[in-house]
Order: structure tokens, then sequence, then C-alpha cells
């Protein structure tokens, strides 16, 4: 089992869950609160979540998973499974109810965990592939898996950890909109009108290679055309961009009203060992504490 | 009727079979080294026999090839520089990944996406292992 090398593991985080997996299993797809890893082209483990306002009853999320293959035609028949006891212990802050599925290609072990805490369920279906019996995917170490399961932190502190970047937020902040693009990674988040974004773009030698870091910013934060911009560069590897024009009483009001975005920050960093650069946006309609943004910009990074 | 029944299509290959096919440069590309070190390519472009034959029959000039030029970036000319016919689809994601320090993942989206396209243009050809 490849649960030898804990070293070998990562810490995947989105939208408030968090799992450790082995470090060979590859981000796949990603939703608002779906993620499927994958290995060796090959997935491994789904998981999909959703916050429950009624009454959870997991026989009737098992009759609708059921129903939901036998319309796909996938020829995969799902069956009822006892959970072991090691696993039962392990997740014993949950409702569990077990199922295992067999198809042509694929079987395999899915919970329905239900917490009582935050009131979220979630389905993890963990894939085995019948033509690899002894690939990886095949020798999980499913107690160690799912030991790191959290579907919510006490803390109030979200965490985002995918492919190679982490980054610890607040719980208020919503995910608004993202992008994974070679080359460029863009996270969106929102609360209570203010707006913060995460980039990552690479390889950082290319892109510094006939640009410096001022101008490489000014390209992706056009921030000329704005009022009262300052600039300002702690290290020669940062740069720091603040607008926050004086505006009157009645121009702010008005501002306000139009939902303009007065209060602009940015900060981008160049992290030459990893050959990345990281970039983190901030705008609201009101001044933001840029202490608290600055704290933000040091849990963000690449891993 | 066997005669009109319809060809099987090939099965597509697997990601694994992608994966290990090498890509081969296609022996009519030119290509030449700009200043900034990045790759122009010209390649010919096949047309279409019903037009091979317009062209021919009422063009004065004698028949030339048409070729176009294709001018590769930074990273693209990196890649163009992996493939030497040896190296397979993975081994050029592996060595890319590894000299510019990117993610696997992000280092196979890109380096797919390209050779696909050059792939598309005739420029190279795929030889399964």
């Amino acid at each position: 089992m490849i649960s030898g090398n804990r070293q070998l593991w990562k810490e995947v985080g989105w939208n408030g869950l968090r799992i450790s997996v082995p470090g060979v299993w590859e981000t796949d797809r990603l939703g608002d609160c779906y993620i499927l890893m994958e290995n060796d082209g090959f997935p491994v483990l789904e998981i999909k979540w959703n916050q429950l306002k009624g009454k959870f009853s997991p026989d009737k999320h098992l009759k609708r998973l059921k129903s939901k293959y036998h319309k796909q035609k996938t020829n995969q028949e799902i069956f009822s499974w006892v959970v072991p006891r090691s696993w039962s212990r392990i997740l014993k802050g949950y409702d569990i109810t077990g199922f295992k599925w067999d198809g042509k290609l694929f079987s395999g072990k899915g919970l329905i965990l239900f917490c009582k805490d935050c009131k979220r369920a979630t389905l993890l279906q963990f894939y085995e592939n019948r033509y690899k019996k002894n690939s990886v995917s095949t020798l999980i170490d499913y107690p160690a898996v799912l030991s790191s399961f959290q579907d919510h932190n006490s803390k109030g502190i979200c965490l985002w950890a995918v492919f190679d970047i982490r980054a610890e937020l607040p719980e208020q902040f919503k995910l608004l909109r993202h992008s994974f693009k070679p080359g460029s990674y863009e996270l969106v988040f929102e609360a209570e009108g203010y707006q913060l974004a995460f980039y990552r773009w690479s390889p950082a030698s290319v892109i510094l290679f006939d640009n410096d870091l001022r101008s490489f910013a000014r390209k992706v934060f056009p921030f000329e055309s704005c009022e009262g911009v300052s600039e300002s560069r702690d290290c020669p590897d940062s740069i720091e961009f603040l607008v926050l024009p004086s505006l009157g009483f009645w121009k702010k009001w008005r501002q306000r009203l139009r939902k303009k975005k007065i209060f602009k920050w940015s900060r981008l960093w160049h992290i030459s060992d990893a050959n990345r650069i990281l970039g983190i946006r901030a705008e609201s309609n009101r001044p933001m504490d840029i202490d608290f943004l600055k704290n933000i910009c040091s849990r963000y990074g690449v891993v | 009727m066997a005669l009109f029944k319809k060809k099987p299509r090939p099965s597509p290959l697997s990601r694994q079979q992608a994966l290990n096919c090498k890509p081969v440069k296609n022996v009519n590309v030119t290509e030449v080294r700009l200043e900034n070190g990045s790759v122009m390519l010209s390649y010919p472009v096949g047309t279409r026999p019903w037009v091979a034959t317009l062209i021919k029959r009422f063009s004065r000039a004698p028949e030339k090839p048409v070729t176009k030029k294709l001018e590769l970036d930074t990273l693209g000319s990196a890649v163009w520089d992996l493939l030497d016919g040896n190296r397979s689809v993975k081994q050029v994601i592996r060595k890319f990944a590894k000299t510019y320090r990117l993610h696997p993942k992000e280092a196979e989206v890109s380096v797919t996406q390209f050779l696909r396209q050059l792939g598309r243009r005739g420029i190279i050809g795929f030889r399964p292992e």
C-alpha cells in the first residue's frame, strides 16, 4: 500500500473540503463542489459535496445514484455495502453509508458521508481499474486518505490547495470563478463587497525574459488610467500597486452607488526557485486593511 | 451487402498509447533559427485535388508547391527542439516540464495541445511505439 512514505503525500483543499492523497494523484477536474483525481490517466477518487437544508436520507441518495447510473446505461451495478469497522472508527463524526459498484472498466467503493455539524453531505468514490490490478490506484491506503478527510474547519479558515498553489482564506470569501489554463491560473473570491483574486503565472523565466516584473505587472493589472495610483517595492522580487483616489464626500457616495470599486490593490512577486510569479489583486468600494492583505499574501504560495 | 458496408472506424488510441507515440518531423519542413532564438517553420500546404487541377489548367506560372510560414514562440521552439524522432510524447513532456520547472499536468496539457496543432498542419507525424 502507498502509505509508507507520507512525505510523498499532498494536501488538496477546495471550497471547504480538505483531504490528503498520494503525491502521484493529480487533480483532473474541478467544479464548485466537485473534484476528480486521476492517476496515470485513470480516475482514482471522485468527491462531490453539497450543503443540505432539509433532512438527510442516505437511502434516497443511493437510490438517486442507482437511477443515474441506470439512465447513463454504463452497465454499472450499484449495491449497498457494509463499511468496515476501521473506516467507521476513522469517520466517527459522520453518518456513513457504503456502496460498491461494478462496471466494465471500473469497479469501486463509495461512501456517502453526512456531517451533523456543518450539514454537508459528501459523496466519495474510490475507483479501481479492472485492467490494472496491481497499479497504484488499486493499492489505495483507504484509511490514510479517509483519516485526512475534513469537510469543515472550526478555525474559520478555508484551504485552497490544487495543482501547485496553496492559499488560505477566511471562510467568508466565496469562490466566484476559477480558471486553470497552462501558464496562468486565476481564482477569484468575493465577500461583502470585497473581491480578492489570486494569480499564478509560469514559467517566470520566459515571461520575464524581455520584461521586468514592473512592466509585466502593468500589463496584467492596467492601473495607469486610474486616479491616485502609487507603486512600492519592498524587495526587488516583488511589486505593489495601490489605487486610492482622494475623493470628496459626494463623489465617494456616487462611486459607491454606482458600485464602482474605488480601492484597488495588487501585489506581484517572483519566486525564482519555483520559476513562478504569484499575484494577488484586491478590489473594493471601501478601503481595505493593507495588513490583512499582506497576511493573505504570506499565506499564498507554491507547493 | 459487404460492398456497401461502412468501413469500421479504427479504435481511438488510449491516453497511454498516445503518450507513447513518437513525434516525427516532416522532412519537407524547413526550419530557420531567428535572432531571438525562436524557430520559423516553412511547411508545404496540400491543396485539394480539384483545386490543384484548376491551378494547373489556368495558371501560366510553373507549378510551385504552396508553403506557409509559422513562427514559434520561446516555449514552442523549446518543444520543437526536443522532437528528435526518438523521444516519445511522454518523454518530451517530462523534459519540457523539467527544463521550465512546470507542473506535470500543466506541461502535459500545453505540450499535447501544441503537438496536436503541429500534427493538424502536417508539420509532424506520430509514429506508434
